[in-house]
């Protein structure tokens, strides 16, 4: 799972080396339109919808993986992948 | 410099001749036009616009809402303009709530302005079921198309669409006798949110007096929220005015698509859009090997009367090929480096700062595409007096706030014989372009245009466990001078943290952080702790000396 959100990460942002522990703003210093087009790349990815107000809560890459676990996603369950 | 004559206007006195004049005046223009989530998009002339919003007036005039006071919590939509007319002709006070708020504030900004009606958006819906007290209200959703609930816009839009057909018709004028338009909020959370009661008249001049300063062009793309008075005046009802065709975005999530689908020739936005696109362009320069024509600055040969102009042929094809005709962009809100100014215009895209508080509904100056500093706030409108009293600058005109809502107190420290202290510190150029150089009240300003206050961010922080003393700043972040995030200094108490390192309490004091941010927006979190040994220098009345940290 991580490898997949660090994909994302990747394709959206262009920074690499993720760990559990990175931090969207304090480690990779995305602004608030970074880190919408990086919800953006997960609800096309995994086709669901992420309320702005979940967003809040999801600060580092733990949070989104646990997030994305939450949803019912897991790594083999990822939609679309091949339009990337 | 030459000073350039202001741009014709035409002044309406009442949101309803407003409605009346535009479509009279652009009738089968395009003027508004929304992409959806799915990238579809549609477009409503002025006519369409007028008549839904009349189809609005009528159903909810039927409904006893005329006069009340109308709140609309939601993002930006076709569905939140057509309300807000409907409200304004049906001489209703419109509430503007910042749906990114917590529970509290929005109790706050709904239920402590007298609200009767709400306007809410399915994002908040949630948070109203579950609250007891939102059931008094009437409640609206601004949900629309087919199968859409019976209290939802849609089937309130139908029902007067068919009023309409069947012969009824409405006269708006009577009802805009009530001079309040609207209660905006000023930044800020809970009781640090100041509700700002704006008149019709100041509203609508100000607009106009925006569009006598800059000529908005025919494509205007905006991605202000329309509950601030920002997006609201300047970039809704000006726009209008002006017969412009707007495309309208609501959602960070898809505000550089709908931009690039929509190619505006301006775009009405914030420091942190600006600064996006300019790095957008940047790195495209980078791309074709032109980083040194965007650092290149013009010459002036010795036979030349005129320095070499300042657009880069190639630089501009670049920024064609991203954003088509896009020509200028109005940014305020927060201050933006004039170096991003100075380098933006090499594209070809000139960026225009403005100045504006909400309680002056809120534009005072602006610069123009004529007359140009970068560095300044621009030239103060047409219908605004200005004064500066050991350097705050002091407003005066239509635009000022008739006071806040309920708090007359806190009216009478900042409204003084009609001259509104706007708190901000500043200086004016013999040309009259205005500086901003501070400000005299405490403000973290935020790229994105929003201002929080740190002693909202104390209070918020002051209950955890082991807190001490704590102040809140703006603390120096990314590569501009003005890039701040949100830093608290602590002072942890002695007693709680004895037998702790100062790793332990770092580490335990995030953990408590987290949490607390999980209720916040990402620009409204705290980004950074910082650990003091001492506690803080205090004032006589036992207040933190802000200035000695």
């Amino acid at each position: 799972m991580l490898k997949i959100v660090e994909e994302i990460i990747y394709t959206v942002t262009g920074k690499r080396n993720i760990t559990d522990d990175t931090d969207f703003i304090k480690d990779l210093e995305l602004n608030s339109f970074d880190i919408m087009n990086i919800v953006c790349a997960f609800e096309e990815r995994f086709q669901i919808t992420i309320p702005t107000r979940d967003v809040w809560k999801i600060h580092q890459v733990k949070d989104a993986v646990r997030y994305l676990q939450e949803k019912g996603i897991s790594s083999s369950s990822e939609n679309g992948s091949e339009d990337r | 410099m030459k000073k350039h004559p202001l741009y014709p206007v035409e002044y309406y006195p009442t949101f309803g001749k407003l409605v009346e004049g535009i479509e009279r005046k652009f009738g089968t223009s395009p003027a508004v036009t929304i992409y959806t989530r799915g990238s579809e998009s549609y477009t409503k002339t002025y006519k369409d616009l007028a008549e839904d919003i009349r189809a609005l007036a009528l159903a909810m005039k039927k409904q006893g809402c005329a006069g009340k006071h109308i709140a609309i919590a939601g993002e930006n939509s076709y569905e939140w303009l057509v309300t807000f007319f409907a409200g304004e002709i049906l001489g209703s006070p419109v509430i503007l709530v910042d749906v990114d708020q917590d529970l509290q504030t929005l109790e706050k900004m709904i239920l402590d302005t007298d609200t009767e009606i709400l306007f809410y958006s399915p994002s908040i819906e949630e948070i109203l079921n579950a609250h007891p007290s939102f059931r008094q209200l009437s409640k609206v959703c601004l949900e629309t198309g087919e199968g859409a609930r019976e209290n939802s816009f849609f089937p309130l839009l139908e029902r007067g669409r068919e009023l309409l057909s069947s012969g009824e018709f409405l006269q708006p004028e009577e009802a805009e006798k009530e001079d309040l338009a609207v209660i905006a909020f000023t930044s800020g959370t809970t009781d640090s949110a100041k509700p700002v009661m704006l008149s019709r008249k100041g509203l609508l001049r100000n607009a106009g007096d925006a569009n006598s300063m800059v000529n908005l062009q025919k494509r205007v793309f905006t991605s202000l929220p329309f509950y601030h008075t920002y997006g609201l005046s300047c970039s809704l009802l000006a726009v209008l005015m002006a017969g412009a065709h707007i495309c309208v975005n609501g959602n960070l999530r898809t505000t550089m698509r709908d931009l690039q689908a929509f190619l505006p020739e301006t775009i009405m936005t914030v420091p942190l859009l600006t600064e996006v696109i300019f790095k957008q362009l940047l790195a495209a320069a980078k791309r074709e090997g032109l980083e040194g024509e965007v650092e290149r600055e013009p010459r002036r040969t010795f036979f030349a009367k005129e320095k070499e102009p300042v657009v880069s042929p190639a630089l501009q094809k670049i920024k064609e090929k991203m954003f088509g005709n896009l020509s200028q962009m109005i940014s305020g809100g927060a201050h933006l480096p004039w170096e991003i100014a100075h380098k933006m215009e090499k594209f070809g895209v000139l960026v225009l700062q403005g100045y504006g508080i909400t309680e002056c509904s809120p534009l005072i100056s602006v610069n123009r595409a004529e007359e140009n500093r970068p560095e300044s706030v621009g030239l103060v409108l047409p219908g605004i007096s200005l004064r500066f009293e050991d350097g705050e600058i002091w407003v005066r005109g239509e635009n000022v706030m008739l006071g806040y809502y309920k708090r007359e107190e806190e009216t009478a420290k900042v409204l003084q014989n009609g001259w509104f202290k706007t708190g901000d510190l500043g200086h004016m150029d013999k040309k009259g372009f205005l500086y901003i150089q501070g400000r005299k009240k405490n403000l973290i300003v935020l790229k994105n245009g929003k201002k929080i206050s740190p002693e909202e961010i104390e209070a918020r922080v002051a209950g955890l466990p082991m807190i001490g003393e704590v102040m809140a700043y703006g603390a120096a972040a990314g590569s501009f001078a003005d890039d701040v995030k949100i830093a608290i200094a602590v002072y942890p108490d002695p007693q709680q943290t004895e037998e702790m390192s100062s790793y332990e309490i770092l580490d335990a004091l995030q953990k408590e952080i987290d949490r607390l941010n999980d209720g916040y927006p990402s620009y409204k979190q705290i980004q950074m702790i910082h650990l003091r040994e001492k506690g803080f220098s205090k004032t006589a009345t036992s207040k933190i000396k802000r200035e000695t940290f």
